[in-house]
């Protein structure tokens, strides 16, 4: 018997199925070696980093406040530790405002990393260059423009989007011209990642390239009027209300979120002059134009609007239901006995829920 | 006459080492592909992360979530869990505790702690559940609401959840999960990186011998209970290539209950959570893939690598048996009510490809290794296995079982390094190797005990769980 099994067995399939089990226990040994040496080299690459950066913060933290040239070490060498210092530059600056920021930046220029980090852009690996991009968008420095401006192409989305913001940090009136007309075409850049882009470039700097694409675009409107939130709603208004006024209320176009997002706008312009085109869409057959028609009135009711918005209290809607319940409390100069009336004398059930509900939360019980 | 004879005739001895062979081939080749494919796709995605930077970008422009937790029985438990809750990191969200029927204090605990008061809540009754018995809303967090309902099970609370919640997106989360403050904030970027998504699910690990305080992880640990590393290794596998290899492919047919992102519209779109099967969470993944596939709408479906939740494992073999027999009939119920979704033409990879490796391999599984096991020892005792032959198979069996448990800790290396201690790998290493005798045969029993409980059609209750109370402590 022992012998049978310390010898290899003469059935061919047995003998394979032995070097099978064979070469699983190598294969397991091996990558359980492999397994200790990559824990234990990232181990140590640990410990170097966290060295590095202990070493380096105070001198940052210091220099955010008082620069002090001569208590700064030498300025790191080799590629990677040159990296690790960037990144703790960046990771610093997300953190600063202001005057300390711009110190850190100058701390940058005086350690001559700017080359470097130009360097980086031309780097094949793409976290490279996008620890490059966050240093220059930090540095916000107009001169770096061209270096920066074609990686706005790149098929990487996440190295096009960081290159955006790179680019609205030098000049976002500049930046947002050449961004909003790739909307279109860069499907892989995500609506709130441009939504994110907006806010940081501020309303100006959105708002006319905007509505030049808004108002170029032949047929349905692209994507781009899902920023249409980001742009100054004075100068949005025009374009706002002539599309509106285009598309009759009660037409089921393709075209609902365009409609949402200027009824959106024109909510937060508070025009009276809007209000009759507003309350059109109050007999709209989507709930979400009803919901934002009802939005942007509420923006700009007051006590006499009790009548404008009870019918909606008896929407087939739930949302519309609540959203007027909750503009009925927050009219100017509505108090608790005429909310307490218009609950008693309100035939729909739902909408005396949606109502009381809306009391309770603005204290009105 | 003749088929008696030609079924005499056939060498049944010969045809059953076929099919268990065959079996065993299938089953380890279909786990090495999906292991190669989680290695390729954890590679992209661990360097997509050193791309984007290890913290979890915050935009600002982040979708608000409603966090619906769903409690039964939770009373030593539920202040803790809910006050991590409220400390998550993210721009806007809601905390909607469901207390389903509790029999114990869990609604009082609330009321106390939270300065809860009574709130004319009107509900829509979109999805169905059983009644809601009141609502209340805090004194000291806005952001926090409580439903009190009558008992209908996980998948009713949840129903319930979806009903009161106030945003777009929703996050089941156990009541007993640990996060971490950026847990939320990590799993909505599968929302804002690509508008198709409609849940987005993260790994689940093992809290067990860990440091949580409030209700959060610390530091991650080895546990002492021996039961608990084995799960620790069994989750690794579970997670890090058996739902991240589907992943790329659009085919990830679960997402964990602990802790999943979804988008309210559509799960209402296909009525909600299932009242009528134990594994509500898996049901629901795979309906949404159905309700997508059949329409033709495009959706994604995603899976993170990130370990974003924590749960405490069952350290006693009662607990964990009867969770392992649940999760097995719930596995069962979601592919027996879904066999559509594989022979529609549309059935995409999830039908063609998820679906029938699922059946396969995790439904089927346990009887097939059952029988194999059977197979073996009745053909020892009547000599017809050779003992060098059974010596053989049993060690590629066992090899093949340590390689592939081997292999979910080299992902766990090249990835997060949850355990950075040697000491803690080389204890890893050893669980792996021990858990191929005895621990993997009990959890075969214990499966098969799940897919007679499906069979007899047993009636569905919420899962009862010891709790060790120590995350409260801290």
């Amino acid at each position: 018997m022992l012998a049978q099994l310390t010898s290899l067995p003469e059935d061919p399939a047995l003998r394979l199925a032995l070097y099978i089990a064979m070469a699983l226990a190598l294969l397991t040994l091996a990558v359980m070696a492999q397994v200790l040496v990559l824990a234990e080299l990232a181990t140590r690459r640990e410990a170097r980093r966290q060295a590095f950066i202990a070493a380096w913060r105070p001198h940052l933290a210091a220099w955010s406040m008082v620069p002090d040239t001569d208590s700064l070490p030498a300025a790191p060498h080799g590629r990677r530790e040159r990296l690790w210092f960037l990144l703790l530059w960046s990771r610093m600056q997300r953190q600063l405002r202001g005057t300390a920021r711009e110190r850190l930046n100058e701390l940058l220029g005086r350690l001559g990393m700017l080359g470097p980090v130009l360097g980086l852009l031309d780097s094949r690996a793409a976290h490279r260059r996008l620890v490059a991009l966050s240093c220059l968008r930090y540095l916000g420095d107009a001169e770096q423009w061209p270096a920066v401006l074609p990686l706005l192409d790149s098929r990487n989305a996440a190295v096009s989007l960081a290159a955006a913001q790179a680019l609205v940090a030098m000049d976002p009136a500049h930046a947002m011209q050449r961004i909003i007309p790739r909307v279109e075409e860069r499907r892989d850049w995500a609506l709130p990642r441009l939504e994110a882009l907006c806010q940081q470039a501020g309303r100006q700097a959105v708002s006319e390239p905007l509505l030049a694409q808004l108002s170029a675009s032949q047929g349905s409107i692209g994507r781009a009027v899902g920023l249409l939130a980001w742009a100054e709603p004075g100068q949005a208004a025009p374009w706002a209300r002539r599309f509106l006024a285009e598309l009759p209320a009660d037409v089921q176009a393709l075209d609902d979120e365009a409609r949402d997002a200027a009824l959106r706008s024109l909510g937060e312009l508070r025009d009276p002059r809007d209000r009759e085109l507003l309350m059109a869409y109050l007999d709209s057959e989507s709930p979400a134009l009803r919901l934002a028609a009802l939005a942007a009135l509420r923006r700009q009711a007051g006590a006499d609007d009790v009548a404008l918005f009870t019918p909606l209290l008896a929407d087939p809607n739930w949302w519309v239901r609540q959203a007027a319940a909750d503009a009925l409390v927050a009219l100017p100069g509505v108090d608790v006995a005429t909310l307490t009336t218009l609950l008693e004398t309100l035939a729909d059930r739902y909408g005396q829920d949606a109502l009381r509900r809306a009391m309770a939360e603005g204290g009105h019980e | 006459m003749n088929v008696l004879a030609t079924l005499a005739a056939i060498d049944w001895i010969w045809w059953s080492q076929v099919f268990f062979i065959g079996y065993f081939l299938l089953l380890n080749g279909g786990y090495l592909a999906l292991n190669l494919l989680s290695m390729v796709s954890l590679r992209r995605y661990m360097r997509q992360r050193a791309e984007l930077g290890e913290d979890a970008p915050y935009l600002g422009v982040e979708p608000a979530v409603s966090v619906l937790v769903p409690a039964y029985n939770e009373a030593a438990t539920i202040r803790i869990s809910v006050l991590s809750l409220l400390q998550l990191q993210y721009p806007e969200f809601e905390v909607v505790v469901i207390n389903d029927g509790s029999k114990d204090e869990t609604l009082e605990v609330l009321i106390e702690a939270f300065e809860l008061e009574a709130y004319p809540e009107p509900l829509r009754r979109t999805v169905p559940h059983q009644e809601v018995l009141g609502v209340y809303r805090s004194r000291r967090y806005a952001n926090l609401k409580v439903l009190d309902k009558a008992n209908g099970g996980k998948a009713d609370a949840l129903n319930a959840g979806i009903n009161a919640a106030r945003h777009g997106l929703f996050c089941a989360v156990d009541a007993d999960s640990i996060l971490q403050r950026d847990s939320l904030l990590r799993v909505v970027q599968p929302f804002l990186e690509d508008e198709r998504t409609v849940a987005a699910g993260g790994t689940v690990r093992i809290a067990n011998g860990s440091r949580v305080r409030g209700g959060f992880l610390l530091e991650a640990g080895i546990p002492r209970s021996l039961l608990a590393r084995f799960q620790i290794v069994e989750y690794l596998r579970a997670f890090l290539f058996g739902r991240l290899g589907w992943s790329p492919m659009n085919a990830v047919l679960i997402i964990s209950g602990a802790f999943g992102l979804f988008d309210r519209e559509r799960v209402m779109a296909v009525g909600g959570y299932s009242t009528s099967t134990v594994g509500e969470d898996m049901e629901l993944v795979v309906r949404l893939h159905r309700y997508h596939r059949e329409r033709r709408l495009a959706y994604r479906i995603h899976y993170l690598p990130d370990p974003i939740c924590w749960t405490e494992a069952p350290e006693d073999l009662g607990t964990l048996g009867r969770q392992r027999s649940r999760w097995q009939r719930g596995l069962a119920e979601s592919l027996s009510r879904h066999a559509r979704l594989a022979t529609s033409p549309r059935g995409g990879a999830p039908g063609h490809l998820a679906w029938p490796f699922m059946t396969l391999f995790e439904w089927l599984g346990p009887l097939v290794e059952v029988g194999g096991y059977v197979f073996m020892i009745v053909g020892f005792s009547l000599g017809i296995i050779a003992p060098l032959a059974l010596t053989v198979f049993l060690l590629v069996a066992i090899g093949m079982g340590i390689l592939l448990s081997v292999n979910g800790l080299l992902l766990e290396t090249l990835s997060f390094r949850v355990y950075q201690r040697r000491r803690d790998m080389l204890r890893l290493f050893l669980v792996a190797i021990v858990e191929n005798f005895g621990y993997r045969q009990l959890n075969t029993l214990w499966r098969c005990r799940g897919l007679w409980q499906w069979f007899a059609r047993r009636k569905h209750q919420w899962g009862a769980m010891k709790r060790s109370g120590q995350w409260g402590s801290e």
